[in-house]
C-alpha cells in the first residue's frame, strides 16, 4: 500500500517536473499541452479533468492522487494538471478563472466543453464520478452554461414528437435565440442516469418535457403535452421573460 | 318606550358610575393599539433598513477591527480573492449575493480620490452555471436554503445606480466606472465623460444618487482592473454578504467561519436581533396591559352594573308590573354593556393610534399609520367582555319580582 502511494507521489512528482520542464518550449506553440489534451479528449468524447494547482504541496499530492485513483478506473476520462503560473497555459488559466479558484481544485470539462462539476480544495472519488456526464447531459448544461433556455424532450420510442407547445416557445421572437430544445429516447440506457434526476420513466408512451433555466434550475417536469402558454407564464414567472422591460409577456 | 331609548336615557342620566368602567376598557385597547402599531412599523422599519443596507455580514481579514460598516474595506489590509470563488461553490444557505471590494487610493487631475473594486453579479453567476446539473438535482420549485434560487440571461438590463441601494451590480466593464455623488459634483464630471484613474482611462457609465455614506466620495470600477492596475494581485480587503433571511443573524456566520476559517466575520445580525427581541417583547407587553385592564374593565362593569341594578329594582319592578319580559330586562342591560364595549372598544383605538402617531417617530423614529385591523380587535374583545361581564347582573335584575319589590318598597 505504502509503496504504491510513493509510486503515485513519485509520479506526481514527474509529472510536475515534466510539465515545468516542457514548458518552455510550449509557449512558442499556440496550442499548450493541457489544451491539446483537452482536444483530443473532446473528439475521443472523453471527459478531462484539469486539475489546477500553484505549489507541489500535500494537498496538491493527495488530490491528484484521489483524482489518477479514480479516473484509472474509467475508460471515458482523463487528467491532465496545470499549474496556473505556467504562462504557457495562461489562457486555459483565464478560460477557467483558476488564478482565482481556491487551490488546488479540479475542473470537469465534458468533451463538448461543457464544465460539469468545479471541486476546489479537497476531491472525494464519488464527486469525480458524479462528474462524468452523459452526451446529452453535456448537451443540456452546455446550452445553460451559455445561458440559454434548455428544453429537454424525452421521447418514447415510438411516436416521438415535439409537443406544439415546445416549438411555438420556440418559435417566439422573444425566446427563439435563447431556447435550446434538446431531444432524448427515454429508453436510450445511456440517458437513464441523467432522465432519473427528472423522475422520467424509460418506457414513456408520449414525450416528456423538461423545462430548465440557466445558471441550473429546474422550472418543470411536464408529462402532458406542454402549452406554449404554460411554458411562457412559468418563465417569466421566474423572471426571465426577455431584455425588454416593455415584453408583452409582462403585460 | 324602546329599550334603546331607556339605556341611553339611562347612560345620560347616570354617566359617571359608567365612565369609570369605560375608561378602564378605553385604556386596554389603547394601550394594546399604541404598542401594536409601534411594534408592527417598527419591524417593518428593520426590515426595510436591512434590504437598504443590502449586505448585512462581511467577512473581513482577521486583524481588522470594524468602525463602520460603510468603510469596512478602507482597512488597507487584505485576503485571498480565492475566499470569495469558494463562498460562490459553497452554496451556503442564506447568502443571496456577494460583493467583494478593494479599496485603492488614485487621484483624478490631481485631486485625490478613493477607488473602490467591485465584482459585478455577472462573475458569480457564470461560476454558478459551472454547477449547473447539481443544481437541477433539487426539486421542482425548491429553493436554496431560504434564498429562492434565482435564473440568469433573463432580466432587463439593472441600472447602474442600483448599486448605492443595492450594493452590488450585474454587469460592470472592464473600463468603466462608478461615480459616488460627492466625488462627481467636485470632479465635475457627469455620466458619459471619460477620466484617467491610474493611467487608464475609463468611461462614467452613472453617478450614484446621494446616499449620506462614505461611498458619495468612491469610485467604483471593476475589481479586476483595480487589481491589476494598482498591481495589488488577486486579493480583496472585505467581503460584504447579502443574506436573505433571518439565517443572517443565525447558522450562516456559523458556516462562514467554518467555511473561511483565517478570517472575521461581522454581522449586524446583532443590532436586528436585539430590535426584533424588544420588540417582541412589547408586542408581549401590550396583551398582557391589554388583559390586565380589561380584567379591571370588566370587574369594573360587573361591579357598576350589580350596584345598577340594586338602585334600579323600584324601575325594573314598575317595568315588568307594566309587561316587560324577563328577557326585555336582559336585552336593557346587555344593550348597555354592548354600548360600553363599542365605545370603549373605538374610544381605545382612537387614542391608541394617536399615541403611536406621535409618539412613533419620537422614541423610535418610526413613522405609524394607523392599523384598521386593530380597529376591529378592540371593538370586538371590549365588547365582548362588557357584555359577558354584565350578563350574571343583567340575569339578576331578569330575574327580578314584581310583587317583592314593591314589598320591599
Amino acid at each position: 500500500m505504502l509503496k504504491c502511494i510513493s509510486l503515485k507521489a513519485f509520479s506526481f512528482a514527474l509529472l510536475v517536473c515534466v510539465t515545468l520542464v516542457a514548458s518552455p518550449s510550449l509557449q512558442a506553440a499556440s496550442v499548450s499541452r493541457a489544451q491539446q489534451t483537452l482536444q483530443q479528449a473532446a473528439s475521443q468524447k472523453k471527459m478531462t479533468f484539469i486539475m489546477f494547482f500553484r505549489k507541489d504541496d500535500a494537498s496538491t499530492r493527495t488530490m491528484y492522487k484521489t483524482l489518477s485513483e479514480e479516473t484509472s478506473q474509467l475508460s471515458n476520462a482523463g487528467v491532465v494538471t496545470v499549474n496556473v503560473t505556467d504562462q504557457a497555459e495562461s489562457e486555459l488559466v483565464s478560460r477557467f478563472d483558476a488564478g482565482r479558484l481556491p487551490l488546488p481544485a479540479v475542473v470537469a470539462v465534458a468533451p463538448n466543453g461543457a464544465v460539469s462539476g468545479v471541486f476546489p480544495q479537497k476531491l472525494k472519488p464519488i464527486q469525480v464520478h458524479n462528474a462524468i456526464v452523459s452526451p446529452i447531459q453535456a448537451e443540456c448544461i452546455k446550452a445553460l452554461q451559455d445561458k440559454k433556455i434548455v428544453l429537454l424532450c424525452a421521447q418514447p420510442d415510438s411516436g416521438a414528437y415535439v409537443p406544439k407547445g415546445v416549438q411555438e416557445f420556440q418559435k417566439d421572437p422573444e425566446f427563439s435565440q435563447r431556447t435550446h430544445v434538446v431531444n432524448v429516447r427515454a429508453s436510450n440506457p445511456a440517458e437513464a442516469k441523467f432522465l432519473k434526476l427528472f423522475k422520467v420513466s424509460s418506457s414513456v408512451s408520449s414525450p416528456v418535457t423538461v423545462f430548465m433555466a440557466p445558471p441550473g434550475k429546474l422550472l418543470g417536469v411536464y408529462r402532458t403535452d406542454v402549452s406554449n402558454k404554460t411554458l411562457t407564464e412559468t418563465i417569466v414567472a421566474a423572471g426571465a421573460c426577455c431584455s425588454d422591460p416593455n415584453c408583452k409577456h409582462k403585460k | 318606550m324602546k329599550p334603546y331609548s331607556l339605556i341611553l336615557k339611562e347612560l345620560w342620566q347616570r354617566p359617571t358610575p359608567m365612565l369609570t368602567s369605560l375608561v378602564a376598557v378605553t385604556l386596554g385597547v389603547t394601550a394594546l393599539v399604541a404598542i401594536q402599531n409601534i411594534t408592527v412599523y417598527s419591524e417593518q422599519k428593520i426590515s426595510s433598513e436591512m434590504d437598504s443596507l443590502g449586505a448585512n455580514v462581511l467577512v473581513l481579514p482577521p486583524s481588522v477591527s470594524l468602525q463602520n460598516y460603510y468603510s469596512a474595506d478602507m482597512h488597507g489590509k487584505t485576503m485571498p480573492e480565492e475566499y470569495v470563488t469558494q463562498l460562490a461553490l459553497a452554496k451556503l444557505p442564506g447568502v443571496q449575493n456577494l460583493a467583494p471590494k478593494l479599496c485603492v487610493e488614485a487621484d483624478v487631475d490631481s485631486i485625490p480620490v478613493v477607488l473602490t473594486g467591485i465584482l459585478p453579479r455577472s462573475e458569480f453567476e457564470a461560476k454558478a452555471a459551472w454547477q449547473g446539473m447539481s443544481l437541477l438535482t433539487s426539486s421542482v420549485g425548491s429553493d436554496r436554503g431560504c434564498c429562492a434560487t434565482g435564473i440568469t440571461g433573463g432580466d432587463e438590463d439593472e441600472d447602474p445606480t442600483a448599486l448605492a441601494t443595492k450594493r452590488s451590480i450585474k454587469d460592470l466593464g472592464k473600463d468603466e466606472v462608478i461615480l459616488g455623488s460627492e466625488i462627481a459634483s467636485q470632479l465635475g464630471s457627469q455620466k458619459g465623460d471619460k477620466i484617467t484613474l491610474l493611467e487608464k482611462e475609463f468611461k462614467i457609465i452613472a453617478v450614484l444618487p446621494a446616499t449620506g455614506t462614505i461611498d458619495d466620495g468612491r469610485l467604483f470600477a471593476h475589481l479586476h482592473t483595480v487589481q491589476e492596475l494598482s498591481g495589488s494581485g488577486p486579493v480583496v480587503n472585505v467581503i460584504e454578504i447579502m443574506a436573505c433571511c433571518e439565517d443572517a443573524a443565525g447558522d450562516l456566520v456559523g458556516d462562514l467561519s467554518k467555511e473561511l476559517p483565517d478570517t472575521r466575520v461581522v454581522t449586524i445580525s446583532q443590532v436586528v436581533e436585539t430590535q426584533v427581541a424588544v420588540n417582541g417583547l412589547m408586542s408581549r407587553l401590550s396583551w398582557l396591559f391589554f388583559s390586565i385592564l380589561l380584567l379591571v374593565g370588566a370587574a369594573s362593569i360587573a361591579s357598576v352594573m350589580y350596584s345598577n341594578v340594586s338602585e334600579r329594582r323600584k324601575e325594573i319592578g314598575t317595568l315588568m308590573a307594566l309587561g316587560a319580559s324577563p328577557a326585555f330586562v336582559t336585552r336593557l342591560f346587555l344593550g348597555k354593556a354592548t354600548i360600553l364595549g363599542f365605545a370603549g372598544g373605538l374610544g381605545g383605538f382612537l387614542l391608541g393610534t394617536v399615541l403611536a402617531y406621535i409618539l412613533g417617530p419620537q422614541l423610535l423614529g418610526v413613522a405609524v399609520q394607523p392599523m384598521p385591523q386593530l380597529c376591529l380587535i378592540g371593538i370586538g374583545v371590549a365588547t365582548l367582555v362588557a357584555v359577558v361581564a354584565s350578563y350574571l347582573p343583567a340575569r339578576h335584575a331578569a330575574g327580578l319580582d314584581p310583587c317583592l319589590v314593591f314589598n320591599d318598597a
